[in-house]
C-alpha cells in the first residue's frame, strides 16, 4: 500500500509539474511566434517600411540585412545589393539592434552541439553495454579488488576461547604482544616473525587461532582464502594479494589470514609449461610483499594449510612463514578444556563430568567436539520433549553417546558411497530426467530401479513390482545405470552423466 | 535556457511514463505467467524510480535527446507456469513492453480525437499545447515500440527472435548476438549520418496525427 501511495504521489507531482509548464509555455509560444515572423522583402518594400517609421532597428546576420519592425516582425532583405536600404536607414536615423534573436542563436549553434553530443552518446552507450553484458565477470573494474573480509566486533574470539593447543597459543602470544607493544621488541632489535604457518588436519582450530590473535590485539582481521586468489585471468590473483596488503596496510596493526594456503603455495615447477604461471605469479607477489616492506611494519600474515608437505620451501624462509605451528587432534586434557568452553552455554546434567564426555569423544577434533555437543543438546531437547516431565533440559551421558553415534554413522556412510556416482544420481533425481540406479545393500541384496527421489539419508527406487526406500546407511554401493531423458530414444547413447543445459536467456 | 528547460520537462515526463509502463508491462506479464523473479525485485510497479537506468533514463534526456531506455527486467523462463512453454513465455513477456507502448500511443490518439468532447471548456491557448503533448507522447511511444522490436540484442525484439530460432540456427544466432552491442550503437548513430530507418513509420504516425487534429480543428 505504501508503495502504491508513493507511486501515486510521484505521478501526481509530475502531472502537476507538466500542467504548470504547459500553461506557461502556451502563452510564451504565442508571443515568440509573433516575434519570430520573418518576412522576406525586396529593397523597395524595405525602404518604404523604413520611411514609414515602422522599423525600430537593424542588424546584419549571415550576410543578410534584417530590419526589426516595431510590431515584432523581422524584414529580411532579399536583394544582394542593399546600399539603398542602408542609405534609407541612415537617413531615417534607425539604430542598429544588438539584441540577438533566439532562432538564429540556436540554428547557428546546433552544429557544434552535435559534436559534443555524439561522443557523449557514444561513451554513454559503451558504458551501458559494458555494465549490461558483464554479468559473468560481474564487473571488470571490481575484478582486481581483494575479496578479503574484515571480521566485525561481535565475532571476535579470544585466547580464552581456545581449548588445548597450548604450544600454539604460547607461540602466538608473542605475536600478540608484538602487535600490542612493538616498542618492547624493537628496542632489543628483535625482529618478529612476519608470517606464521598453522599446519594441522581439518577441524583442529587453525582459523580459530588466527581469529584469536586478531581478537586479542584488537587488530584488523582480514580473512581470505587462497582459493580466492586463483582466477581465470592471469595477474588477477597477484593484484588481489596486493590489494589485500594495501587494505591491511591502511589499518595497521592488522592480521591477514590466508586459509588453504596450499592452493597457491605449492612447490613452484621448473622449466617448461605455463600451466601454473598464474599461481606462481600470485605466490611470488605474496612472497615479495611478505619480505618486509617498511609500510607493512605491523601487518602479520597467518596462513593455514593441511598440506604442509606440498608447500614451496621458499615460503618457509626467514622473513616469510618462518614459524610453523603444528596443530593436532586434542589430547585428553585438551578435550576436557574444549568441552568446558563448549558447555559454557549448555546445561549438563549433574554427575556427568567433563572427563566422562572426553572419553566418549576420543579421537575427535575440536570442531567435531563442538558438533557432538550441539547434537547432544538437540538429542536432549528431543528426549525431554518426548517424556514431557517438565524437568529442565540437561545433556546426559546417553545423549552424548547418541550424538557421537549419529555423527560417526553419518560420516561413515558418506565415506563409503562413491560420491561421484551419488552426485550423478542426485542430479538426475531432479524432476526432468530419468535415472536408473543399482543399490547393493550391506547384506548383499541388489535393488535396481528408477530413482524416484533421493535425499541425504534415503533413496527411493521404483523396481518392476514395487517402490523401495533404501536407507543409504544400509547401502554398500550405489551404481548409476543410465540417465538423461534422451536415453530412451535409442538413437544414440548419451553420456549418462551430463545434465541437459537448462539456461535460457 | 529557461524555455529549453520547460521544453525538456514537457517531453521528459511522458517519456518517463512510457519507459516505466514499458518495463512494468514486462514485469507484470512475467509475473502473470508464473515467473515472480521481477516481482520479488519490486519491478511490478509503476514507480519510475525502480526502473530508472542512469544512462538511458537520466543521462540521455539530460543532454537533450528525447529518447531512452530503462533498466531491463530480469526474467527466469524456468519459473513460468507449466501451461506455457518457455519460448512462448519469453515471447509474450518480451512483446509486452512494445505492446504497452503501442497501447499508450493508441490511447493518446483517441484522446486527441475526443478532446473537444471531454474538455470543451479548454482555453484556446492550452488546447494546442495539450494536443502537442499528446502527439509527442504518441510519437515517442511508437518510436519506443518500433525501436525495441529491432531484433538486435539486448532489445526486446531479439528476445522474441531468440525464442523462435530453430535449434540448428542457434550457433549462428549466438554469433550474431555477440555483435549485438556494436550493431545497436551503429543503429543509434545512423540518424546522425542522415539515415533514418524509422523515418517511414514515423512519417505515417505524423500523418495520422495531423489528419486527426485537422479533423478536430475542422469540427471546432
Amino acid at each position: 500500500m505504501g508503495q502504491r501511495l508513493k507511486t501515486g504521489l510521484i505521478w501526481f507531482f509530475l502531472l502537476v509539474l507538466l500542467l504548470i509548464v504547459l500553461v506557461n509555455r502556451g502563452n510564451r509560444t504565442r508571443e515568440e511566434d509573433e516575434f519570430r515572423s520573418v518576412i522576406f522583402v525586396e529593397n523597395d518594400a524595405a525602404i518604404a517600411a523604413v520611411e514609414a517609421g515602422d522599423i525600430v532597428g537593424w542588424r546584419t546576420q549571415h550576410g543578410t540585412l534584417q530590419l526589426v519592425g516595431s510590431e515584432g516582425y523581422v524584414l529580411v532583405c532579399r536583394d544582394s545589393d542593399q546600399t539603398a536600404v542602408r542609405k534609407a536607414l541612415v537617413d531615417n536615423a534607425v539604430l542598429p539592434d544588438f539584441e540577438q534573436d533566439r532562432i538564429s542563436e540556436t540554428s547557428g549553434d546546433r552544429s557544434y552541439i552535435y559534436w559534443i553530443l555524439l561522443p557523449l552518446l557514444f561513451f554513454g552507450l559503451l558504458y551501458f553495454f559494458i555494465k549490461r553484458s558483464g554479468s559473468t565477470t560481474n564487473n571488470i573494474f571490481e575484478l582486481r579488488k581483494s575479496k578479503a573480509r574484515a571480521i566485525n566486533e561481535q565475532d571476535k574470539v579470544r585466547f580464552a576461547d581456545i581449548g588445548g593447543n597450548r604450544a600454539a597459543v604460547e607461540m602466538l602470544q608473542d605475536l600478540v604482544d608484538f602487535l600490542k607493544e612493538p616498542k618492547r621488541w624493537t628496542d632489543v632489535g628483535a625482529r618478529i616473525p612476519r608470517g606464521i604457518l598453522l599446519v594441522g588436519p581439518p577441524g583442529t582450530g587453525k582459523t580459530l587461532l588466527a581469529r584469536a590473535v586478531a581478537g586479542e590485539t584488537n587488530a584488523a582481521f582480514y580473512y581470505t582464502s587462497a582459493t580466492e586468489f586463483v582466477e581465470m585471468f592471469v595477474g588477477v590473483g597477484a593484484a588481489r594479494v596486493r590489494d589485500t596488503f594495501e587494505n591491511a596496510g591502511k589499518n595497521q596493526p592488522a592480521v591477514i589470514f590466508i586459509d588453504e594456503l596450499d592452493a597457491i603455495g605449492r612447490t613452484r615447477s621448473s622449466g617448461m609449461g605455463t600451466m601454473h604461471e598464474e599461481r606462481e605469479q600470485t605466490l611470488n607477489q605474496l612472497l615479495v610483499l611478505m619480505d618486509g616492506v617498511e609500510r607493512f611494519q605491523r601487518v602479520v600474515v597467518i596462513a593455514a594449510t593441511n598440506r604442509a608437505d606440498v608447500l614451496d620451501s621458499a615460503l618457509m624462509r626467514p622473513g616469510r612463514f618462518d614459524r610453523v605451528v603444528r596443530l593436532h587432534a586434542p589430547t585428553e586434557t585438551d578435550r576436557i578444556e574444549i568441552l568446558r568452553i563448549h558447555t559454557r552455554s549448555k546445561p549438563v546434567a549433574q554427575g556427568l563430568t567433563m572427563e566422562t564426555i572426553a572419553r566418549h569423544v576420543q579421537g575427535l577434533t575440536g570442531a567435531d567436539i563442538e558438533a557432538v555437543l550441539n547434537e547432544a543438546a538437540i538429542v536432549a531437547v528431543r528426549r525431554s520433549r518426548r517424556s514431557n516431565d517438565g524437568e529442565p533440559v540437561a545433556i546426559q551421558e546417553d545423549d552424548v553417546i547418541q550424538a557421537v553415534e549419529d555423527l560417526r554413522k553419518g560420516n561413515r556412510v558418506f565415506n563409503r558411497l562413491d560420491s561421484v556416482l551419488v552426485e550423478s544420481v542426485t542430479q538426475f533425481a531432479e524432476p526432468t530426467g530419468r535415472a536408473v540406479a543399482r543399490v547393493k545393500t550391506v547384506n548383499g541384496t541388489v535393488i535396481e530401479g528408477d530413482v524416484v527421489w533421493m535425499n541425504a539419508t534415503h533413496i527411493k527406487l521404483r523396481t518392476s513390482d514395487a517402490d523401495v526406500v533404501v536407507a543409504k546407511e544400509l547401502a554398500e554401493t550405489i551404481e548409476a545405470i543410465e540417465g538423461t531423458e534422451l536415453a530412451s530414444d535409442g538413437d544414440f547413447v548419451p553420456d549418462a552423466w551430463t545434465r541437459p543445459n537448462l539456461d535460457v536467456g | 535556457m529557461e524555455r529549453d528547460l520547460l521544453d525538456r520537462i514537457t517531453w521528459y515526463i511522458p517519456l518517463l511514463l512510457s519507459l516505466t509502463v514499458h518495463e512494468w508491462a514486462h514485469a507484470w506479464t512475467a509475473w502473470k505467467l508464473g515467473d515472480d523473479t521481477a516481482r520479488m525485485l519490486g519491478r511490478v510497479s509503476l514507480n519510475p524510480i525502480v526502473h530508472i537506468d542512469p544512462v538511458g533514463t537520466l543521462l540521455l534526456p539530460l543532454i537533450g535527446i528525447p529518447f531512452g531506455w530503462a533498466r531491463p527486467v530480469p526474467i527466469n523462463p524456468v519459473r513460468f507456469r507449466h501451461s506455457v512453454s518457455m519460448p512462448l513465455g519469453v515471447v509474450l513477456t518480451a512483446a509486452a513492453g512494445p505492446i504497452s507502448n503501442i497501447l499508450i500511443g493508441m490511447v493518446c490518439v483517441l484522446l486527441v480525437v475526443s478532446l473537444p468532447i471531454i474538455w470543451p471548456t479548454a482555453a484556446a491557448e492550452t488546447l494546442p499545447a495539450v494536443i502537442e503533448l499528446l502527439s509527442f507522447t504518441t510519437m515517442i511511444n511508437v518510436l519506443l515500440a518500433l525501436f525495441n522490436m529491432i531484433p538486435i540484442p539486448p532489445l526486446d525484439g531479439s528476445r522474441i527472435v531468440e525464442s523462435l530460432v530453430p535449434q540448428g540456427w542457434r550457433s549462428l544466432w549466438n554469433q550474431f548476438c555477440s555483435l549485438g552491442p556494436f550493431l545497436l550503437v551503429g543503429i543509434l548513430l545512423l540518424p546522425f549520418a542522415g539515415i533514418n530507418l524509422l523515418e517511414r513509420p514515423m512519417q505515417w504516425v505524423v500523418h495520422l496525427l495531423n489528419s486527426v487534429s485537422a479533423m478536430h480543428s475542422a469540427g471546432h
